[in-house]
């Protein structure tokens, strides 16, 4: 039998994790060297979100490989690093210390849906290293404020902020009704709609029906809501099954306008809904649609979008993630050119901090300030046509 | 009072796709006593592939519901062959798990040909809701409904007026004494397997244009198996009247007391009644085994 010297072990052991953590201080330095910049990302490459996670890596790969092509920012090209989460918090976290710790990244752009990105958002500040997100829109993220991350879209509280508006001032609904999932993103989204109605307008919602992740069935909920005599329905929930709830809505006879959070803003939702999705409204974070758009900027995008898919385009794409994605990198590249070839990550901060309506033509312009790490706070209306397909009917001014 | 009766019939609708699920479970569970747990994904391979042979193929509806019926049968035959037959002379626990571990294949499968892409299957039936009695329905719901208990009637028929219905229920019943009437105990679990995928494939068919087809809509099938846990497990009249009563008790909890405590309020009853009557509200004692 072997005899176990448990004090040498132990000397060892420690010796090694010392080691382990003075090289985890040492590498989790600089992110960059004289010819590369380390640009990190986890994101949902597989399982039921991988349609976010791809095109948001597509989209900066396709930025990464045209800033390479001409020679890099300032010297450095640009060494991209995608880890796949699956949308799994736990995932996320493993990918976030190995970009962090053994691929010491500069950088990280994209990140996941909000439930595997509020997870980590602590470690990266901590680490002080640059975040600007593209997928996440969960006011949390932001909150409290931190120097190292930035947003690039409106965040789900301004969105909402877009449809109450659209839904009370312009429909003139005055006995809305919600039905939400129970999950952060619909209670956040509940609650933030129900404080800003009411104090905006005054109004409340003469029924607000929760139901769980995973139903099916939805006429109790909306039973309620027809014995409550709403005239509208805001339906916060995700497309397939906000496509549900409408279906099931007009099968028992409530024919109310029906309105939904940016999560409804997808192809995925007629896909859900079938014809039932005619006459639809949604908040939508971008003044272009990505199907139907001809913008010079969505053209161009499409074309490189194509190069990577020489077999055909995946469903669904390009998505609004593409365009979110892109916008950040094309964001980074800026602040990145304007900091010069001496760089480190607080100028980097610095410099995004100097951005102002930075625009890409895919999304609404970008811009920050010391104080505000929200890029925007602009969003659109749109509305299933009889097409099946969305129509752009407003875009916000400011 | 017209509330109360679109409450029962809404629930009612909901309790019928419980029960034709359910009773996939509960065919596999008395003659195996393996709890099938890859029936959900029976299900929704059945609605995908119907909708592939009747949008993409454009073959007729009811070409596709028996093409895609049959093809997940032969599916559940191969896997029972290949996957739960070497098996069987391990703990049941094993078979369960391996149930799960196929289910969990056909799901990412699914997922990687389809990508996670969401689909509607046209309604079979007009959608637009007319009134009886106060009570909103459509073509759509009340064809569901007909249709599927037609087919589990059609299923009870079979399984006590056929040859092959009767074998299953003999070695449901006792499969030493089966096997010494003559019953070829492989044949007849290779069957059963193929029957219950072919019905929750028809599950699955039938419920799509209500819900929407995501590799996830599976799920549904867990409620069918607590359906007919409630009614009594071994019992097939049991379990369809659990089913039944699961949907309804669910549609009464959503409306009068809350939609998110609807699954609290059932399950809770769910366990109230299998503290007072474990063999489920309709079961009878189980049949002495040897």
């Amino acid at each position: 039998m072997v005899r176990i010297n448990f004090k040498r072990v132990s000397t060892v052991a420690v010796a090694i994790a010392l080691g382990m953590l003075a090289h985890g201080r040492a590498i989790a330095q600089s992110g960059i060297s004289d010819t590369e910049i380390r640009i990190g990302m986890w994101t949902p490459l597989s399982g039921p979100l991988s349609l976010l996670g791809t095109s948001t890596r597509d989209a900066v790969k396709i930025w990464s490989d045209d800033i390479n092509a001409r020679g890099g920012i300032h010297g450095r090209k640009i060494k991209f690093i995608a880890y796949d989460d699956a949308g799994s918090p736990q995932e996320a976290q493993a990918a976030v210390r190995r970009l962090l710790t053994q691929d010491d990244v500069f950088m990280l752009l994209g990140g996941s849906v909000s439930g595997s990105t509020l997870p980590v958002r602590q470690v990266i500040d901590r680490a002080k290293v640059p975040f600007l997100a593209s997928i996440s829109s969960n006011i949390n993220l932001m909150q409290p404020f931190s120097r190292y991350l930035f947003r690039i879209y409106a965040n789900e509280i301004s969105l909402s902020e877009h449809l109450v508006e659209w839904a009370v001032k312009d429909m003139k609904s005055k006995k809305p009704a919600i039905i939400y999932t129970s999950n952060d993103y619909g209670i956040g989204g509940y609650n933030a709609i129900r404080d800003f109605m009411r104090k905006s307008y005054g109004i409340d919602f003469v029924a607000a029906e929760r139901y769980n992740p995973n139903d099916q069935d939805f006429s109790a909920q909306l039973l309620r809501i027809r014995s409550a005599g709403a005239d509208s329905i805001l339906v916060f929930s995700f497309a397939a099954e906000a496509g549900i709830i409408v279906r099931q809505a007009k099968e028992l006879g409530i024919n109310v306008p029906l309105f939904g959070g940016a999560a409804t803003a997808t192809p995925l939702f007629q896909r859900a809904a079938g014809d039932a999705a005619r006459g639809f409204v949604a908040v939508y974070p971008l003044p272009e649609l990505t199907e139907t758009s001809t913008a010079p900027a969505v053209l161009a995008y499409r074309k490189e979008l194509e190069k990577l898919y020489p077999g055909g385009m995946p469903a669904g794409r390009p998505s609004e993630y593409d365009f979110l994605a892109y916008t950040a990198a094309k964001t980074v590249g800026q602040a990145l050119e304007r900091a010069g070839r001496t760089l480190d990550r607080e100028k980097l901060v610095q410099e995004l901090e100097a951005t102002r309506k930075f625009d890409t033509g895919l999304t609404f312009p970008i811009s920050y300030t010391a104080e505000s790490h929200e890029a925007t706070g602009r969003a659109s209306i749109i509305q299933v046509g009889d097409d099946l397909h969305w129509k752009m009917i407003q875009s916000s001014a400011n | 009072m017209d509330l109360f009766w679109q409450i029962l019939v809404s629930g009612g609708m909901l309790g019928s796709l419980y029960a034709l699920v359910g009773l996939g479970f509960v065919l596999i569970y008395r003659s195996t006593r393996v709890v099938n747990f890859s029936q959900g994904e029976m299900l929704m391979l059945g609605a995908i592939l119907a909708l592939y042979f009747y949008q993409d193929l454009k073959l007729p509806y009811g070409l596709a519901f028996v093409g895609s019926c049959v093809t997940v049968g032969l599916l559940g035959a191969f896997l029972e062959r290949v996957a739960f037959r070497p098996l069987q002379r391990a703990p049941v626990i094993t078979l369960i798990l391996a149930t799960v571990a196929v289910g969990q294949m056909i799901r990412s499968a699914v997922r990687i040909v389809r990508g996670s892409e969401v689909s509607h299957f046209p309604p079979l039936f007009p959608t637009t809701p007319f009134t009886v009695g106060g009570v909103t329905l459509t073509a759509l719901t009340v064809g569901t409904v007909i249709l599927s208990i037609f087919l589990v009637g059609a299923l009870v028929l079979f399984i006590r007026y056929t040859r092959i219905g009767r074998g299953m229920e003999a070695a449901a019943q006792n499969r030493d004494a089966a096997t010494l009437s003559g019953v070829s105990i492989n044949q007849t679990f290779l069957l059963t397997w193929a029957v219950s995928s072919a019905l929750a494939a028809a599950a699955g068919i039938l419920i799509a244009p209500l819900i929407v087809i995501t590799p996830d809509m599976g799920i549904i099938g867990l409620k069918g198996f607590i359906g007919a846990i409630l009614g009594g497990f071994l019992t097939i009249p049991g379990a369809i009247a659990g089913c039944f009563l699961l949907g309804i008790i669910e549609n009464l909890a959503g409306y009068y007391i809350s939609g998110a405590m609807k699954d609290v309020v059932s399950f809770g009853l769910l366990l109230l009644i299998l503290i007072a009557c474990p063999q489920g509200l309709f079961g009878r004692q189980e049949a002495r085994r040897a």
